[in-house]
Parts: C-alpha cells; sequence; structure tokens
C-alpha cells in the first residue's frame, strides 16, 4: 500500500489532486492546452520522476508565481535532465484527456531532481569541483566567479532593493558560495541575500578551506543554513536538500498565512500579469 | 607497449604517490568522481588547471620576493590561494608546505620566504612530472583499448 498523500491543489476550476511523492518541474513557456477540471480524483500517472528518494517528505509544495524566485521558470541551464524532460511529455499528453491535471501557468512544483544550486568561487578549480560535486548529485548548476556576478545572476545589481524586472528568470534553490573571495566576500554576498526581501529566503551555505569559528559563526549568525570545510566532498552533498525543502515548506506555510488572511478579496499584489488567483486555500500535509 | 603493462605501470605510480604522501584521499575523491560521474577527462582537467595555477602562483611569490620591500601580506595572500588549491586536488606535500611558508610569512622572514618557495618549487615540480606521467599513461592506456576495438 503505497504511503502516498492526495494533497488539495488548486486552480481556477477547482481542486486537482496531486500524489505527494510526485514533484515535477512545470515548463512555465510550455503550458498545456487545455484546461479541463479533473473528472476524478485517481491519478493516473505511472511515472513522471525516478522513484520516490526514501528521505523526501511525504509532501507537495507549491510556488506562485508571485514568488520572486521563480518566475516564468524558465532555467538557465543548457541541459534538461530526462525527469523534466518526461515530465513535459508527460504534461503534454495528459493534457489530451479527460481528468487531466491541468496547472495553471502561474504553477509550478519543483522535482528533488531539478533543484538548481547557483555555486559561487572565485577559484576556477573550485568551480569545476563543487560543479562536478554538485552534478553528480543530481543537482543543476549554475557557477559563477564573484559576487557581484551571482547578485546579476539573482537579478539583484548594487544600490538596488528589489530585482532589475519584475520577475526573475531563474529558479535558484540553493547558493553555495566560497568565503574568500576578492571584492565582494561569501560573506558580503549573504548579507545582500538576506537584506533583500527577494532573495532572503533562498537558502545560504558558506564553503571556507580555513576553519576558524569566529567565522563560521558569524557567517552562521548572519542567517547561513551550513558551513562546510574544504575541500567539499561528496558527502556534503546530501547536506544540501534538506536547506532546499525547509525553506520551500517555509514559504509554503507563509503564502498560506497570506492567503488565508485575504481570502476575502482577490486583492493580492501581483508582480506579473499572467499570475493566476488560487481562491482556495492549499492544505499541506506535513512540513 | 602492451595494454596490461602500461595498466601495471599506472597503478604502481599511482600507487607510489599515495604511499609517498604526495596525494592524499582528496584525490582518490577526485577519481572516484570521475569514474561515478562518467566524466573520463575530470581529472586530467581538475590536474591541469592545478599545475597552471601552482606555476603562476608560484612565479608572482617569486616576483614579490625579488622587490626591495616585501608585501608579506600579498605574499601570504598567494600562498593562502596555492594551499587552497592544492588541498581541491588532493595535492597534499604542496599543501603541507605551504602551510610551513605561511609562518615565514607571519614572522617576515624574507629569508625564511625564499627558502619555503624553493621547497614548495621543488615538491610541486616532483608531483607535476608525476601527474604529467599519470596522464600520459592514461592516454597511451586509452589509445591502445582503442585500436584492440
Amino acid at each position: 500500500m503505497a504511503s502516498k498523500e492526495l494533497i488539495g491543489f488548486v486552480d481556477c476550476a477547482g481542486p486537482i489532486p496531486i500524489p505527494s511523492d510526485r514533484f515535477a518541474l512545470y515548463d512555465l513557456e510550455h503550458p498545456p492546452h487545455h484546461r479541463s477540471p479533473p473528472s476524478n480524483n485517481q491519478p493516473n500517472r505511472t511515472s513522471v520522476t525516478e522513484s520516490t528518494p526514501p528521505d523526501l517528505l511525504p509532501c507537495v509544495f507549491f510556488f506562485f508565481a508571485a514568488s520572486p524566485r521563480l518566475v516564468r521558470g524558465k532555467l538557465a541551464t543548457t541541459e534538461k535532465s530526462s525527469d523534466h524532460e518526461d515530465f513535459l511529455s508527460f504534461t503534454g499528453a495528459q493534457s489530451k484527456e479527460e481528468g487531466a491535471y491541468p496547472l495553471p501557468s502561474s504553477m509550478a512544483v519543483a522535482t528533488e531532481a531539478q533543484f538548481h544550486v547557483l555555486a559561487v568561487d572565485d577559484s576556477l578549480l573550485d568551480r569545476k569541483l563543487i560543479e562536478r560535486l554538485l552534478k553528480t548529485s543530481s543537482f543543476q548548476v549554475t557557477a559563477v566567479d564573484s559576487g557581484s556576478k551571482a547578485l546579476e545572476f539573482l537579478g539583484l545589481h548594487d544600490h538596488e532593493e528589489s530585482p532589475i524586472s519584475d520577475q526573475l528568470d531563474v529558479a535558484v534553490n540553493l547558493i553555495i558560495t566560497d568565503y574568500c573571495m576578492p571584492g565582494m566576500t561569501g560573506y558580503d554576498l549573504l548579507k545582500k541575500i538576506k537584506e533583500s526581501s527577494y532573495l532572503r529566503d533562498i537558502p545560504v551555505v558558506i564553503m571556507s578551506s580555513d576553519n576558524i569559528p569566529s567565522r563560521i559563526n558569524r557567517c552562521l549568525e548572519e542567517g547561513a543554513d551550513e558551513f562546510l570545510l574544504k575541500p567539499v566532498r561528496l558527502s556534503d552533498m546530501s547536506k544540501l536538500k534538506p536547506h532546499i525543502l525547509k525553506s520551500r515548506c517555509k514559504e509554503h506555510y507563509e503564502q498560506e498565512q497570506h492567503l488565508q488572511s485575504n481570502s476575502s478579496s482577490n486583492s493580492h499584489k501581483r508582480k506579473a500579469a499572467d499570475d493566476e488567483i488560487l481562491p482556495s486555500p492549499i492544505r499541506p500535509r506535513h512540513c | 607497449m602492451a595494454g596490461a603493462a602500461l595498466r601495471d605501470q599506472l597503478s604502481a605510480l599511482l600507487s607510489s604517490m599515495f604511499s609517498q604522501g604526495l596525494v592524499d584521499e582528496q584525490f582518490e575523491q577526485l577519481q572516484m568522481l570521475q569514474d561515478e560521474g562518467g566524466t573520463p577527462g575530470f581529472v586530467a582537467e581538475v590536474v591541469t588547471l592545478f599545475c597552471d595555477d601552482a606555476e603562476r602562483i608560484i612565479a608572482e611569490i617569486a616576483t614579490l620576493l625579488e622587490q626591495p620591500i616585501v608585501s608579506f601580506d600579498k605574499v601570504d595572500a598567494f600562498v593562502h590561494q596555492l594551499k587552497g588549491s592544492s588541498a581541491s586536488v588532493g595535492a597534499q606535500k604542496v599543501k603541507f608546505t605551504c602551510m610551513q611558508f605561511r609562518q615565514f610569512c607571519q614572522e617576515k622572514s624574507r629569508d625564511g620566504c625564499l627558502m619555503a618557495l624553493a621547497v614548495v618549487r621543488n615538491e610541486f615540480y616532483d608531483l607535476r612530472n608525476k601527474f604529467q606521467t599519470m596522464l600520459q599513461l592514461e592516454q597511451q592506456i586509452q589509445a591502445y583499448d582503442h585500436k584492440q576495438q
């Protein structure tokens, strides 16, 4: 008996159940053609992703396009994982059938295999290394060589509180940065991220070759989720996913609180024209 | 040279590099990442990056130590960089010599630094020779295997 839980999922027509062990990165540039309400509650999917990893909580996390970290869902990666393609072809197939699970273009659910990490390190050698470590651990990776390039990638520029455009073009699930970098250190970058209302929920991991307790504490106090000693090893990669899942759970609850307090009106402040309003609250199973 | 003989040579070389402390578990990690990730050129790429890095840093340090007034902070920064690279690639002996070098930087001793630089250079050249032999053997093995198909 599968331990799947059906969780209420919403679009403008009504609840769309999605099994709790299913995650899929929804390509917002290629939404399904039809938007018919589901005819029944039984999921009819065979496989969207690979087998559920054992450490994954039985939850589904939903993002609204209003989430500034995740708008339009266009990933700045050159390779697509096969999971992503599986899901795209899946949604394409499903959308032609009755009982499909149409997702509004504003909705996106991310696969655990699709988590996107932004790596920041001025050393080319270390960038190569962290890239390989992350890819081997099934993350998608963007690697940049400075804090300012990282902020640029995240949509923030110097002296600005909010992104250049209303929405970011990429979804970044975690930032991993070296501490010692010329110009903007990893600590400076961490501070800038935490000061930004758009970015502060993205978990940040600091790497350093120096084991200096005061440095470590300073970073953790500033909001870093983890501090890794270099050279980073493959076993360190398993520490990253829990932070991603934790932050998304938190964001989901915050979204729900916001929704419930505004449930009488549809007057959410929207940041993009193609956002859709969810009329019913989501009931999470567990976070 | 026959494939088996080449493989034996490579195996013996790697064994001696480990047993002499030239490389440590981090280098093993790199080999494992290469095998696990199915990325055949990974170790070669990283090793080459390290060698280029080290060569450049050593030259910079040498220049700094030749100045009438030595900026030990700058020297230390370079040594720190080299220490980081050597740790990342698993170049254990070079890493240790960097740690010793930093002591002389703290003491602001030009002579001490010059001596430490000589030691780092020697260790680095020794390791680089072995890395080059390793890469050549790997290429020869690949070429041999390819011919057999």
